[in-house]
C-alpha cells in the first residue's frame, strides 16, 4: 500500500484518537519509524485534537490544585521511602540469617558451657561440703584437746602453786584401797579433791568433805564421783587442820554421819 | 530539596493542563467527584511514568490526553462506576451538541467555540463516539448504522475539518 494512501486512510486520526486495534497500532507505529511523513501526519492531527480537547477545558474546583499536587509530592516520597525500606528489608534478611546463626552459636557455646560450670560447681560444692566437715571435725577436736588441756593445765598450775597444800586421804577401813587427795591453797581458799579410787556410794547417797579444824567439822561441799579423771573444785575453806570425806544422802547434811566416814587425812 | 523541585513540578503541570484534562474526564465521566477522582489518577499517571513518554509516538499534550481519556473510560467501564453511576448514556453526551460547548470555561478558547460549533453534526458525533465514548470502529459503525470503512474516512474528514479550523487560529 502506498504510504500516501495508508494516511489517507484515516489510519492516523484512528490511531490519534485511540481506537485502533492493538495490531494495528503496532503496524502503525513500525510505518511511523520507516516513514517521517506518517509522523509528521500525526502531529499535525494530534496538534488538532488538543485543540479540540482545549475547547472543551473545564476547570476543576480549585481547592483540588492544592490535593492532587499534595498526593503526587507524597507518592513521590513514598515512592522513595518504600526503595529505603526494600533495601532495608534485603539487609535485615541477610541480618538475620547472621543473627539467627550467632545465636545458635550463642545457644550451644552458653549450653556446654552451663554443664561445664554447673559439673565444676557441683564438684567444688562437694569438695567444699567435705572440707567444711574436716574443719567442724578439726574444731571440734581443738577444743576438746583444748578443753582437756586447759583442764588439765589448771590441775597442773593448781599443783604447782607453792601456797597449795596436798593432802593424801586415806581410807578409814584399812582393808579397802580407797584413796583421794585434797588441795588447797590456804591464801586463795580454794578446796579441790582429786579422786583416785572410791566406791559408787549407792543410791540416794553422795560423797561430802569435810574440813576439820580442831576435831570441828565444817562443810567443804558435796562431790560426786567423775568420769574423767579431773579434780573437782568445791567450797572455799578458810582453815583445816585435817579432811574427812563421809557417805551422806543426796543434797549432803549439816553435820557428817562419822559413822558412814570413808576417808580421812593424817592431822597436819 | 528534591521534593521541594517535585512538587514545583507537579504545579507546573497542573497549572498548564489540569482544565484541558479535566474537560476530557469530565466529559466522560459526567459526574464532578469521579472526575475529579480520575484527574488526580492521571496526574499520578503522568507524574510516574513520565519517563516512558516516548516522543517518536507523538506529542507530550497528546500523551498526557491519552492517559486522561483511557482513565476515564476505564472508569466508567468498571463496576465501581456503574454501581455508583446508572451509566449514563453516551450517547446523551456525544448527541448533545450544546451541552458539549457549556462545558467550556476557559476564555482563551471561546474564539474557537463558535468554529467547533461550525463543526458538522456528523463529524462531531465520530469524534464523540471514538475518542470520548471509547467506541471501537465496529461499535461505532453499528451506532451510527454505517459501513466499516465510513468510520475510518469519516474520521479523517471530521479531523480535517478541526485542522482548518485550528490551522486558521494559529496562523492568526
Amino acid at each position: 500500500m502506498d504510504i500516501k494512501e495508508y494516511i489517507a486512510s484515516g489510519v492516523v486520526e484512528l490511531y490519534a484518537m485511540g481506537t485502533l486495534s492493538s495490531e494495528e497500532k503496532k503496524e502503525f507505529e513500525q510505518k511511523m519509524l520507516i516513514y517521517p511523513e506518517v509522523a509528521t501526519e500525526l502531529k499535525i492531527v494530534q496538534e488538532a485534537l488538543e485543540n479540540y480537547v482545549l475547547v472543551n477545558s473545564r476547570n476543576p474546583r480549585p481547592s483540588l490544585r492544592a490535593e492532587i499536587i499534595a498526593s503526587a509530592t507524597e507518592s513521590e516520597s513514598d515512592k522513595m521511602t518504600k526503595s529505603k525500606v526494600r533495601k532495608m528489608d534485603s539487609n535485615h534478611k541477610l541480618t538475620y540469617k547472621y543473627l539467627i546463626a550467632a545465636s545458635l552459636a550463642a545457644l550451644l557455646i552458653s549450653t556446654f558451657a552451663s554443664w561445664f560450670f554447673y559439673k565444676n560447681w557441683n564438684d567444688a560444692e562437694d569438695r567444699y561440703v567435705s572440707a567444711l566437715n574436716e574443719k567442724n571435725q578439726i574444731a571440734l577436736n581443738y577444743n576438746l584437746v583444748k578443753n582437756t588441756f586447759e583442764h588439765t593445765y589448771s590441775d597442773l598450775m593448781l599443783m604447782r602453786d607453792e601456797n597449795a597444800k596436798v593432802m593424801m586421804l586415806m581410807p578409814v577401813d584399812s582393808t579397802k584401797h580407797f584413796q583421794a587427795r585434797v588441795y588447797w591453797n590456804k591464801y586463795s581458799r580454794e578446796t579441790y579433791i582429786d579422786i583416785l579410787s572410791l566406791p559408787d556410794p549407792g543410791e540416794g547417797k553422795q560423797y561430802q568433805l569435810w574440813a576439820l579444824t580442831a576435831g570441828n567439822p565444817v562443810d567443804a561441799g558435796i562431790f560426786i564421783l567423775p568420769n574423767d579423771a579431773g579434780m573437782q573444785r568445791l567450797k572455799n575453806i578458810i582453815e583445816a587442820d585435817q579432811w574427812a570425806v563421809t557417805i551422806e544422802p543426796t543434797g549432803g547434811s549439816l553435820n557428817p554421819s562419822l559413822d558412814q566416814m570413808i576417808l580421812v587425812s593424817k592431822n597436819s | 530539596m528534591l521534593l521541594a523541585r517535585e512538587a514545583k513540578g507537579i504545579e507546573i503541570l497542573y497549572d498548564n493542563y489540569s482544565a484541558a484534562l479535566y474537560g476530557v474526564i469530565h466529559r466522560i465521566i459526567q459526574n464532578d467527584e469521579i472526575a475529579e477522582d480520575v484527574l488526580q489518577e492521571t496526574f499520578l499517571k503522568i507524574w510516574n511514568n513520565f519517563g516512558q513518554y516516548d516522543s517518536v509516538k507523538g506529542r507530550l499534550f497528546s500523551w498526557m490526553i491519552n492517559i486522561a481519556r483511557n482513565g476515564a473510560i476505564d472508569k466508567i467501564r468498571s463496576k465501581e462506576f456503574s454501581s455508583q453511576q446508572k451509566n449514563q448514556d453516551i450517547e446523551k453526551t456525544v448527541f448533545s451538541g450544546s451541552d458539549v460547548l457549556n462545558t467550556v470555561y476557559n476564555p482563551d478558547t471561546i474564539g474557537l467555540r463558535q468554529m467547533v460549533q461550525k463543526l458538522d453534526q456528523e463529524y462531531r458525533q465520530i469524534i464523540e463516539l471514538l475518542f470520548f465514548g471509547g467506541y471501537s470502529q465496529s461499535a461505532a459503525a453499528d451506532k451510527l448504522n454505517i459501513p466499516l470503512g465510513t468510520v475510518k474516512t469519516r474520521s479523517r474528514a471530521a479531523l480535517q475539518k478541526l485542522r482548518t479550523y485550528f490551522g486558521k487560529e494559529e496562523s492568526r
